[in-house]
Parts: C-alpha cells; structure tokens; sequence
C-alpha cells in the first residue's frame, strides 16, 4: 500500500506539492493521490494562498480536436508516449514529467501554453479510456489526437493542411500564421 | 634537422585542432549527457533520444572514463533526425516559422530511440 510508510507519505506529499504548482485542480489529486482530501486542501492553501477553485473539470473531448489545441494535445502526447515507452514510469510522474518537458517546449518555440496540466491529465486518461487516440498523419507521419471513431485512414494534419482561419481567433495569439 | 621536417610533414598529415576539437566536443555532449540524466532519468532519455541501457552505461561513466572514451577521431552524437521532412521545417527560411517549429516539435517528440 502507498502511503502507509512514513517515507512513502513524505513522497506522495512532495509529489502533490508538485502537481499544485504545475497548477493540478483538487478533484484530480484526490483520484490520483492516495492522502486524504483535508490534507490535500491544506496542501493547496498552503502553496497557493487560497481555496481550491471549486466547479466541474474540462469534460470536453471536442476541446482536444479543435486546431490549436490539438497541436498542443498532440506535442504533449507525443512526449508522454516517448516518456513511458522508454522508461518504466508510474502514470503519475510519467504525466508530471511529459508536462514539464511540455512546458520547456512552449517556453522555446515562444508560445502559449495552451493545455493545462488538468487538460494533460484528462487527455491521458480519455485516451486510456479509449475516447480519444493518436493517429499519424499520411502526409508528414507525426502523431495527432483524434476521436476513437474518426475516420483516420487519409488524416492529414491541422498543421499539413492549416485551416483558413486557424489561429486568426487573437492577434496575439503566439502562433503566427503568414496573412 | 631531419627530425624536425619528419615532424612537421607529420603535423600535417594529422590535423591536431580538428582531433582537439572532436574531443572536446565529445567530453561536452557526454558530462551534459550524463548530467541530465542523473538529473532526470526519464526526461534524460527522452532529450537525448537514447534507450534504457545506453542511458545506463552513460550514467555510470567515471570523468576518467569519460575522457578516456572522448578522446578518439570520431564524434560520439550524430545528427537524430536523419528525416528530411523535419530538417525542411527546422531549416527553411520563411515567414510561417513559428509553426513550422511547432510541426517539427510534434514529429520530433515521437521519434524514439532506434533501440526502443
């Protein structure tokens, strides 16, 4: 059993400290953790200053398709995917792990970051749940989120075959399309 | 005399700052290599796009080894993307850059080790 041993407690709570500032919502540490929710909430008050935010988490598969976000959703997958096959990691610091190299990746390609950590860890799991999976583009052979049921044999990529308006929503919006 | 000329035909024969620098260069990418991977193992190998058991060999290395296995005529890391797909988005030269970098990043991420 996790948890029960005082260094395997110690653990569980580091790692939490660093879920909360990677900016995890608490309904998801209570799944993923095995420490009490009081705990957890004085955790997040503690790092954060403040209460947990209340109110439902992103349910949507939809979000993971649209264009910029299926860029950021696929960038991420493709870490994580890389992550757990060549090493022997527990989902949670896989997930941990993926998203700061994701977050590294933002930083150097001067872009937003577009998915949360919360987004991250619903993505992995509607992928385990079989809701969302990869498939590769015919044209340039990367990976992109797409539906279970999409049809995905002639899938061409939103970056291969950039839709009209894509990216056009703000002008600030970090990735820059040529008008 | 003739010993002096034997040396200097030598010198040229052998291009000394070339194999300085190989060496140099090597000595870096593996003190990196190995400092990244003790930092994070996991997040290591994915930078460096190597398997489990070169990760460990690499982690294990001693400075003297380390040396001793830099100074040779070859470069230890070679180019990791031999995809002419991702060098023509990284390389090209236009406007929609930002992207282009993007797109490689996704093609990048995934590809794995050649061991793996």
């Amino acid at each position: 059993m996790r948890g029960k041993t005082v260094v395997g407690d110690a653990r569980e709570v580091a790692r939490a400290t660093e879920l909360i500032e990677l900016g995890m919502r608490l309904q998801m540490l209570e799944s993923e953790m095995p420490l009490s929710r009081e705990r957890l909430t004085k955790l997040y008050k503690e790092l954060k200053g403040k209460s947990p935010p209340k109110g439902m988490l992103p349910f949507s598969t939809d979000w993971f398709v649209t264009w910029m976000p299926n860029i950021h959703a696929s960038l991420f997958m493709g870490i994580y995917h890389h992550l757990i096959k060549v090493s022997a990691l527990d989902d949670i610091d896989a997930l941990i792990k993926s998203y700061k190299l994701y977050l590294e990746q933002c930083q150097a390609l001067d872009s937003d970051v577009v998915m949360s950590i919360t987004r991250a860890w619903r993505l992995v799991r509607f992928v385990d749940a079989k809701m969302l999976r990869v498939a590769p583009c015919t044209c340039c052979k990367g990976e992109y989120v797409v539906r279970e049921f999409d049809l995905t044999r002639h899938y061409v990529c939103g970056l291969c075959n950039v839709p009209s308006r894509a990216g056009k929503k703000r002008p600030d919006a970090a990735l820059k399309i040529a008008a | 005399m003739a010993g002096h000329a034997a040396r200097d035909r030598e010198r040229k024969l052998i291009d000394d700052t070339l194999l300085a620098d190989i060496r140099e260069a090597n000595l870096t990418y593996l003190i990196l290599a190995q400092r990244m991977l003790r930092t994070d193992r996991a997040q290591g190998m994915f930078r460096l796009g190597i398997g489990e058991e070169v990760a460990g060999i690499v982690e294990g290395l001693t400075t003297a080894q380390m040396i001793k296995v830099a100074s040779t005529n070859m470069l230890m890391c070679k180019l990791r993307f031999d995809d002419s797909i991702v060098w023509n988005l990284i390389a090209r030269n236009d406007d929609v850059l930002d992207i282009k970098k993007t797109h490689a990043a996704i093609l990048l991420a995934r590809a794995l080790p050649e061991a793996a």
